[in-house]
C-alpha cells in the first residue's frame, strides 16, 4: 500500500483509510520503454534465427530492426498478446517480403565464403533456392535445433504444416546438393 | 543425426553469427538507421502517398470510362482439379496418391508428363514414385507408369524417359500403351571413356533428361552428364562437369546444350570429345545459366548476372538475363537484362516466354534476330520456387515441388489457373 490518509468522522475517530499516492519504498511498475528493451532483448535470440531462415544472414537485421520499430510503435497493443514475438516475426515477414519484392537486391552466396565453415560448398545457395518456409523450417529445426512445435508456434502455423515444410524441403536440399541419405522419420 | 543435419548445424550458426543484433534503445530513440521511414515522417508520407494513389486512380478510371485505355485482363481464376482419366495403364488408381507432391515437368507427344514421389521423400523414397500423363485439352489425368524415385522426365518420338534419382535407372515407356520399353543403367562401367564418372556410393543421382529422336541426354546431380543412343538404349559416351552445374537441358537433333549455372553453356554433341564449356558474360559479368531452349532454330538462354562482392565471394544481382548463343560454339550473340531471379524459359505455340514462376512472366520478342525485348504479361500469384516451367500448346505450366497445385498461365491474357493433381 502506498500513502495513506486517515479520514476521520466528527468525533475524530477513524473513518475509513484512504489511499493518496505510492509508497517511495513500493517497486515503481515498469515504464513502456523497459518493458519493451526487456521484450528485445528476450525475443531478439529466437526472432534474429529465425528471420536469418527465412531471408538469410544479409536482410535479417534489417527486416528485424523494421519490425522491433514497428512493434514499439504500436506496443499498446503488441504487449498484451499471447505470442508476441510470433506477432513481431509475422510483421518482419510480410514488411520485408515486401521490401524484398520491390528491391528484389537480396544476396546470395554461390561461392565459399572465407569464413564459411567446412560445409558441402553448394549447400548455402541450395538453402536460397528451398521456399521461404521450407527453408526457414529446415534452418530452425536442423540448423538451430528447434522443435517443430517452437518453430510452428513462432510461425503462427500447425506442426504438420511444418513436418511438411521440413520434410519437403530436406527432399530438394538433398536433391540440390547430390546428398542421398535418407531423413529419419520421427 | 545425418551428415547433411550436422552441416546444417555449422551452417546455421555460421549465418547466425554473421549478423548485427537490434539496439532497442536506437529504437526508442527513433535512429532512421533502424527503419527505412523514420517515425516522425510517417504521417506525412501516409497522407502524400495516398494522395497520389488516389490521383493515379481517379485518373485510370477517367480514362477507363473514357474508353481510352483499357485494363490488361490479368486474373486467377478459381481452383480447377485434375480428372482422373478411368483409361490407366494401371490397374489402381489408389497407387497414384502415395507417390507425393509433383517433382519434374516435361511436354512433349500431345501431352504433359508428371513425376512424382522420389528425391529422398521419407519413408519410402527410394522405391516409390510414378509419372502422370495430363491431357493438356481435357485436364485429363492418367497414373502413366510407377518409376521409382522418379526425377526429370523428357519425351520424344514415341517415347516418355524418366530417370530415378538413386537407383541409377532410365527408363523408357511408350507414350501410347504406357508399357516399358527399356530400361538403361547408368554404371561407373556403362561408358566407354577413360575419363567417365566413378561414383564411391554407387549412385549417380540423375536429376534431368532431355531427349529428341537421334539423342538422350542425362544429367546427375554431381555433374555427370550422359548420352544415350535412343536406337540401340545404350549409354554412348559419359562426361564430367562441375557437381551441381547441371541446371536444364536442351536438345535439337544430334546436338544438345547445358546449362551449366556457373560454368556457363556446355555444348554437347557426337562430334565433342567431352563437352565444349563456354562461360557466359552479359555487360562485362559473369554469370549464373539457369534455363536453355530452342526456339525458332536458336539456342536462348537465360540466368542470374553475378558480381564480386569485394571479397572473392560471387552474388547475384537483382538483375538477371535472356540471350541468344552461337548454336555451335557458345558464344553469346544478343543478350537483354530483367529482373527475374533464377529465370526459367518456356516456348508455346505462341512465342517464348521467361518467368522466376512467383511473380511475373513476360514474353521474350527479337526484332529482326538483333534485338531482344522482354516485356512483363502478367503477375504469378506467389507460389513457392518453381521446380519446372514448361510450354505446352498455348500455356506455361508451372510447378514448384512443394505442393499439388501446379499453376496454368495463358501468357495471352494474363489468366493463371491453378490445377490440382489430386
Amino acid at each position: 500500500m502506498g500513502l495513506v490518509a486517515i479520514e476521520c468522522d466528527g468525533n475524530r475517530q477513524p473513518k475509513a483509510l484512504l489511499d493518496i499516492g505510492p509508497n517511495q519504498d513500493d517497486p515503481v511498475p515498469p515504464s513502456d520503454a523497459e518493458r519493451f528493451t526487456a521484450f528485445v532483448f528476450d525475443a531478439q535470440p529466437r526472432l534474429l534465427r529465425a528471420l536469418v531462415g527465412y531471408f538469410g544472414a544479409d536482410d535479417a537485421h534489417d527486416a528485424m530492426a523494421d519490425a522491433f520499430a514497428y512493434t514499439w510503435e504500436h506496443w499498446m497493443r503488441v504487449s498484451t498478446m499471447d505470442n508476441p514475438t510470433g506477432y513481431v516475426y509475422r510483421v518482419a515477414v510480410s514488411r520485408g517480403r515486401r521490401r524484398w519484392r520491390k528491391n528484389m537486391n537480396g544476396l546470395l552466396s554461390v561461392a565459399p565464403d572465407a569464413g564459411m565453415p567446412d560445409v558441402e560448398p553448394a549447400l548455402p545457395s541450395a538453402m536460397r533456392r528451398l521456399s521461404p518456409r521450407q527453408r526457414t523450417a529446415v534452418f530452425l529445426v536442423h540448423g538451430c535445433q528447434w522443435s517443430q512445435e517452437e518453430v510452428a508456434d513462432l510461425m503462427g502455423i500447425s506442426a504438420s504444416s511444418v513436418r511438411n515444410h521440413l520434410r519437403r524441403g530436406m527432399a530438394h536440399l538433398r536433391n540440390m546438393i547430390g546428398d542421398t541419405e535418407e531423413e529419419k522419420v520421427t | 543425426m545425418t551428415d547433411l543435419e550436422q552441416q546444417l548445424r555449422l551452417y546455421a550458426d555460421w549465418e547466425v553469427n554473421r549478423v548485427e543484433p537490434v539496439s532497442a534503445d536506437l529504437i526508442l530513440a527513433g535512429d532512421p538507421k533502424t527503419r527505412n521511414s523514420p517515425l516522425a515522417h510517417r504521417p506525412l508520407i501516409l497522407t502524400a502517398s495516398t494522395l497520389f494513389v488516389a490521383t493515379i486512380i481517379g485518373v485510370v478510371l477517367v480514362l477507363v470510362l473514357d474508353g481510352t485505355v483499357g485494363i490488361p485482363s490479368v486474373r486467377v481464376s478459381s481452383l480447377v482439379v485434375a480428372k482422373v482419366s478411368r483409361t490407366l495403364p494401371l490397374a489402381k488408381m489408389s497407387s497414384v496418391s502415395t507417390w507425393g507432391p509433383p517433382v519434374s515437368l516435361s511436354a512433349g507427344e500431345g501431352s504433359l508428363w508428371i513425376t512424382q514421389g522420389g528425391q529422398g521423400e521419407p519413408p519410402a523414397s527410394t522405391t516409390s514414385g510414378g509419372i502422370l500423363r495430363l491431357d493438356p485439352q481435357t485436364l485429363s489425368l492418367s497414373a502413366w507408369a510407377a518409376v521409382a524415385a522418379p526425377a526429370g522426365t523428357a519425351a520424344a518420338n514415341g517415347s516418355v524417359w524418366v530417370v530415378g534419382f538413386t537407383n541409377n535407372m532410365v527408363s523408357r515407356f511408350d507414350t501410347k500403351t504406357g508399357a516399358l520399353l527399356a530400361t538403361v543403367t547408368l554404371a561407373p562401367t556403362s561408358g566407354p571413356s577413360p575419363s567417365g564418372p566413378s561414383f564411391s556410393d554407387g549412385k549417380f543421382l540423375a536429376n534431368n533428361v532431355a531427349a529428341s529422336a537421334n539423342a538422350v541426354w542425362v544429367t546427375s546431380g554431381r555433374g555427370y552428364v550422359v548420352e544415350i543412343d535412343p536406337s540401340t538404349n545404350s549409354v554412348v559416351e559419359e562426361y564430367q562437369l562441375s557437381p551441381g552445374s547441371p541446371q536444364q537441358l536442351a536438345v535439337s537433333g544430334n546436338a544438345g546444350w547445358l546449362a551449366a549455372g556457373e560454368q556457363g553453356v556446355a555444348l554437347l554433341g557426337p562430334t565433342l570429345p567431352v563437352p565444349d564449356v563456354v562461360p557466359v558474360v552479359v555487360d562485362g559479368r559473369p554469370t549464373f545459366v539457369s534455363a536453355v531452349t530452342v526456339y525458332q532454330g536458336r539456342v536462348w538462354i537465360a540466368g542470374s548476372i553475378l558480381q564480386s562482392d569485394g571479397r572473392g565471394r560471387l552474388t547475384y544481382t537483382n538483375r538477371s538475363f535472356v540471350g541468344v548463343i552461337d548454336s555451335s560454339t557458345g558464344t553469346i550473340r544478343e543478350s537483354a537484362t530483367t529482373n527475374l531471379r533464377f529465370p526459367k524459359l518456356a516456348v508455346t505455340s505462341d512465342g517464348l516466354w521467361v518467368t522466376d514462376g512467383q511473380h511475373v512472366i513476360s514474353s521474350v520478342s527479337s526484332e529482326s534476330n538483333r534485338r531482344i525485348n522482354i516485356s512483363p504479361i502478367a503477375m504469378l500469384s506467389e507460389a513457392h520456387a518453381a521446380s519446372a516451367v514448361v510450354g505446352s500448346g498455348t500455356y506455361v505450366w508451372i510447378i514448384d515441388g512443394a505442393d499439388d497445385v501446379m499453376q496454368r498461365v495463358d501468357p495471352r491474357n494474363g489468366v493463371v489457373t491453378p490445377i490440382r493433381i489430386p
